[in-house]
């Protein structure tokens, strides 16, 4: 995406809604998609007289981001008002952190094509959603507060990311990270997690920033990836024509795939910030962080390291495991009862993952529970049954639920290993085919495969085939 | 009996042994309202009804359990209660009635008060004469040409006038200390944090307080001790409890140190009014205090500290008026015009100077010189004062530079209606408490009231010091 | 003395209008307001200039959980217009 001229600078500002029992300076449930004004009170409503008072919850929330991205946490941090005008903001001011944030100077690690890279983060503040405005073109428009004061933490970069497919990566590893620790559930289409998007260009050596423009209401991955290569574009073509750069800000139209700009206005937001007198300093001692390290789960990165380090996983299949903690959780179950790694692995990154796409749902909400997916691992590996029954047996487990060995017993699957068994088989079988034995004793060892699909076809896949293999080798000779 | 001309105390003594019930108070103090309301207009709403059921359903209670058990009181009408109305006297506000009751009210109601009614006042708490009401204008009762202060004029003289014995008024930077020194009663604002603002129209949230205005110091005393103490609602209050405030109420002044200005002359006092002051400290030092000379350097800068701080906030505090969610809109056919026409007519004059201001020393470029100035100047003069009370009990002062004046006198003229404030607005830039006492009349028949100030918490002291001069100005008038 | 394009930008920032007559009276009274906090800055500082805010107490917050949501009817009543449950405003961009 970088032209030989120019180099993109990027930064990102994600807002994730906290997952906080309350909103955060009112005892107000949140809930998406209630009824439009019926999660609110007189704090988050701004009546006239409320107050804001803090919820612990969110803040304990805020550090464990904080903590995770490897950042500072300010023994005294401060909100502050931030003044401007919008219908959704019910009190014309939004209580967020300016100058003295809770979290500074973290970072994020990506993995991106070209190898691994590290996004450093400027700071990790809290503040309080606006509600949600409806508009039809011309005519009048509705405001539904129920999203007012929802728990905010917002998560600037600085701006180390280069091209839309780093932005994307670094934005999927933010997003993991959120629902590792399970404070905010990350999606993007429901807005619960929002990225702003800042690009600039400049001559590629030169550490000056150009004029940045700003890109909104990007609100996929592949809204990302796309908005940013189109205004990279944009900004390249208006510099190679001479022009200047000018600072706007872009709304993304997911239905025409462009960037629609938003009237550009005469005069600069002039946000009035000063200290929130309504809250005093919030201070956070030694205790509290401690006890929120200790809350925090094994990471991303760390659980990978480990996969590959425990289970000897690949780079790609433990990065596959890991990316939701769920499914890694799941895994390690399945792994630990079998002792069998890398094919638990498969098992879980094809079978499992296959059928949770097909079934459209989330791990937690899958019928069948690890431990019985390695019985069912097992099963196979034990030559109980074929890999062929294996996966009618799954199939079945899916639709019940039940157990692998009762699936097994109630559809006759398992396998025929008995030895004596096969012989009789195999014996009828050579009999049978008298003409096929005499060519493969002159040499056309592959029609191997034609006596070990007879014995399959007649056992009606029961068979074992590794066993049948070995009788016909011993009895064909040669 | 002249029942409205009972003290809080004296009613209390009433009621427990059984000589009157709290219908009879309360028609009282109806009847007063109904003869002399007219001329005075103290009152923007009475409820003779609820009232009066109110009154009938605590006379199933015993009076023993209630601490204002039966006291009629009137609340400034910036101060919310349900289903009544709550209009900062302002056309913004215009028939806005809230869904919920201050702290303060609901503590009141706990306590077996009776609300009879809302109180005038300056829009929005700013003003220092009660002329900036949207509604009417309130006469002193000691002579109906002049004003009765303010902004809590209203309240000042419904207690002033006996309609009342007790009134709720808020203090942001003498409304409620300068009406009561005006109307000849006492008016109490705490130390911040004192008494919940939850509910409190704010006008500066760092500088409001709620506080009594009553005709005795023990009446003081006796609503304090029901609406001082932490507030879940208001993360800005004291979290420790507040003791007794009644409980130096008869100690004396033996041993009490008390800080007065060395040179007086520096101010235009009203030479009366200087006299008072003299003769004071003479009494004082009879009764056993010791009177230290102390330099006050900084309350000419505290004024204009308390004019950029307190509209900053306003600026921002009052943003919420705005039509979109109660009460005056403008009629309009965008948003921008909706804002701009309702805020442009809902507001009064000087609410819109105060805004403007307010939003002219936060603006870009201006912050630093302005806002935060006045910030370092804040936190100069509360080292200030702290070292003037490691070394003093009480500081002494005037409340007023004068006596009232006339009405429509001030009103063009903003600067000299702020310079009235000069004595009151230490105390609310320090977050200490501070009491007007009555102190006598002039020549002419017009209240003049002393101020006496307290070191942070401790309005315990600052009680038992305003008792003594009630009982000095007592035996000077008798 | 604040220049008129001074007064309307914080006319404009603070989204209050003000007609002609109203403005110049306004101008004269703010400018003279602005001049009287002006002598702030004379004061001598040094030595405060670091913290704005300190607080005697610790601050408390809030761990409880019992919801405050008001009744919807309740909260639209006072609203000059609804609509479906929502709070209507006029339209948020310009009508040229
Ligand atoms: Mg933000
Ligand atoms: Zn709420």
């Amino acid at each position: 995406m970088n032209s030989k001229n120019y180099e993109t600078v990027i930064g990102l500002e994600v807002h994730a809604q906290l997952l906080t029992e309350t909103k955060i300076f009112c005892s107000c449930k949140p809930e998406f998609g209630a009824d439009p004004n019926t999660r609110v009170c007189p704090v988050c409503i701004g009546l006239p007289g409320a107050l804001p008072v803090l919820n612990r919850e969110s803040v304990t929330m805020a550090i464990m981001m904080g903590l995770a991205l490897e950042c500072d946490i300010a023994a005294v941090s401060e909100f502050s008002r931030k003044n401007y005008f919008y219908p959704d903001c019910p009190k014309n001011y939004q209580i967020s952190m300016y100058d003295k944030p809770l979290c500074k100077n973290g970072f994020v690690e990506i993995e991106t094509d070209a190898g691994p890279r590290t996004i450093r983060v400027e700071r990790i503040h809290l503040e309080d959603d606006a509600g949600k405005m409806s508009h039809e073109a011309g005519k009048d428009s509705l405001v539904d507060f129920n999203r007012c004061g929802v728990p905010l933490i917002e998560i600037v970069s600085r701006p180390d990311i280069r091209t839309g497919h780093e932005a994307v990566k670094y934005l999927m590893r933010v997003q993991q990270i959120l629902r590792y620790l399970g404070i905010c559930d990350g999606n993007l289409e429901e807005g619960s997690m929002r990225c702003d998007v800042n690009i600039s260009l400049r001559p590629a050596g030169s550490t000056e920033l150009g004029t940045k423009t700003e890109i909104k209401n990007l609100n996929s991955f592949k809204a990302i990836e796309k908005g940013v290569e189109f205004e990279v574009e944009r900004q390249r073509g208006v510099i190679e024509e001479g022009g200047r750069v000018k600072q706007v800000t872009n709304l993304w139209d997911a239905g025409s795939g462009r960037l629609v700009m938003m009237r550009s206005k005469e005069e600069a937001h002039d946000y009035r910030y000063f200290p929130e007198p309504d809250l005093l300093p919030l201070e956070v001692d030694e205790e509290w962080i401690a006890g929120v390290r200790d809350m925090i789960p094994e990471l991303p990165l760390e659980k990978e390291r480990r996969f590959r380090e425990e289970y000897l996983l690949s780079n790609y299949d433990s990065g596959v495991l890991c990316a939701e903690k769920s499914i890694a959780d799941y895994f390690e179950i399945v792994a630990e009862s079998t002792g069998l790694a890398k094919k638990s692995a498969n098992w879980v990154m094809r079978e499992i993952m296959g059928a949770l796409k097909n079934l459209g749902c989330a791990i937690k909400d899958f019928p069948v529970e690890p431990e019985k997916i390695a019985g069912l691992i097992v099963l196979v590996e034990d030559g109980i049954i074929s890999g062929s029954a294996g996966q009618d047996v799954f199939a079945e487990m899916i639709k019940s639920g039940a157990d692998p060995k009762e699936v097994v017993k109630e559809l006759g699957l398992e396998q025929i290993s008995d030895s004596n068994e096969l012989e009789d088989m195999v014996d009828g079988i050579i009999a049978a085919h008298p003409e096929e034995g005499e060519r493969y004793r002159e040499g056309k060892k592959n029609l191997l495969g034609f006596f070990v699909g007879q014995v399959m076809k007649e056992s009606r896949g029961k068979a074992n085939p590794e066993l049948a293999r070995n009788i016909f080798i011993k009895k064909l000779g040669g | 009996m002249e029942l409205n001309k009972k003290s809080i105390s004296e009613l209390k003594e009433l009621y427990s042994n059984g000589s009157v019930k709290p219908s009879e108070v309360v028609r009282a103090c109806l009847d007063a309202i109904s003869n002399k309301d007219t001329e005075i207009g103290a009152f923007l709403e009475v409820m003779p009804e609820d009232v009066l059921r109110r009154a009938r359903e605590l006379e199933k209670e015993s009076p023993e359990e209630m601490p204002l058990y039966g006291i009629p009181i009137a609340v400034k009408d910036n101060i919310c209660t349900i289903g009544s109305r709550t209009t900062c006297a302002s056309k913004i506000l215009e028939g806005y009635v809230p869904p919920y009751n201050a702290t303060v009210v609901e503590r009141l109601l706990d306590a077996g008060a009776i609300i009879i009614g809302k109180t005038n006042m300056d829009e929005f708490a700013m003003g220092s004469s009660t002329e900036n009401s949207a509604y009417q204008i309130t006469k002193n009762p000691w002579n109906m040409e002049f004003a009765p202060g303010g902004s809590s004029g209203g309240s000042a003289a419904a207690v002033a006038a006996s309609m009342v014995p007790v009134a709720l008024g808020s203090d942001t930077g003498g409304s409620i200390r300068q009406p009561a020194s005006l109307c000849g009663v006492v008016g109490l604002k705490g130390t911040y944090g004192r008494v919940s603002r939850y509910g409190l129209v704010a006008f500066a949230s760092s500088l409001d307080q709620i506080g009594p205005i009553t005709r005795t110091v023990d009446d003081s005393a006796i609503v304090m001790n029901v609406i001082s103490g932490r507030d879940p609602f208001d993360a800005t209050t004291i979290p420790d409890e507040p003791g007794d405030f009644r409980a130096g109420l008869g100690r004396g002044v033996e041993q009490l140190k008390i800080a007065v200005p060395v040179d007086l002359e520096r101010w235009d006092i009203d030479a009366e009014l200087k006299d008072i002051l003299k003769d004071t400290i003479e009494k004082l030092e009879e009764a056993g205090a010791k009177i230290e000379p102390v330099n006050f350097p900084d309350m000419d800068a505290s004024i204009a500290c308390y004019y950029v701080i307190a509209n900053a906030e306003a600026s921002s505090n009052l943003a919420r008026y705005d039509g979109v969610k109660y009460a005056f809109r403008a009629e309009a056919e965008t948003l921008d015009e909706m804002y701009e026409r309702t805020r442009g007519e809902g507001f009064g004059d000087e609410v819109k100077r105060r805004i403007l201001l307010g939003t002219y020393v936060l603006s870009a470029g201006y912050y630093d010189a302005y806002y935060n100035k006045a910030q370092q100047v804040r936190a100069m003069i509360c080292s200030r004062f702290e070292a003037i009370f490691s070394a003093n009990d009480l500081v002494m002062l005037p409340t007023v530079p004068g006596p009232s004046f006339r009405l429509g006198e001030r009103i063009d003229n903003p600067i000299e209606m702020y310079l009235s404030d000069i004595f009151t607005t230490p105390a609310n830039i320090a977050g200490i408490p501070a009491i007007s006492v009555p102190a006598g009349l002039t020549r002419k028949g017009l209240p003049l009231g002393i101020q006496l100030m307290a070191g942070y918490t401790q309005e315990e002291k600052l009680l038992q010091g305003a008792a003594m001069l009630e009982k000095i100005y007592k035996f000077n008038k008798g | 003395m604040l220049s008129d394009d001074e007064i309307k930008h914080i006319e404009k920032l603070a989204r209050i209008r003000l007609d002609g007559n109203a403005r110049e009276k306004f101008k004269g009274q703010l400018s003279d307001i602005i001049e009287f906090v002006r002598t702030l800055q004379k004061v001598d500082t040094t030595g405060f200039e670091s913290e704005t805010r300190k607080t005697p107490f610790k601050p408390f917050l809030r761990e409880g959980r019992d919801g405050g949501e008001l009744e919807r009817d309740k909260v639209l009543e006072q609203a000059p217009e609804n609509k479906n449950g929502f709070f209507k405003v006029p339209p948020v961009i310009d009508k040229d």
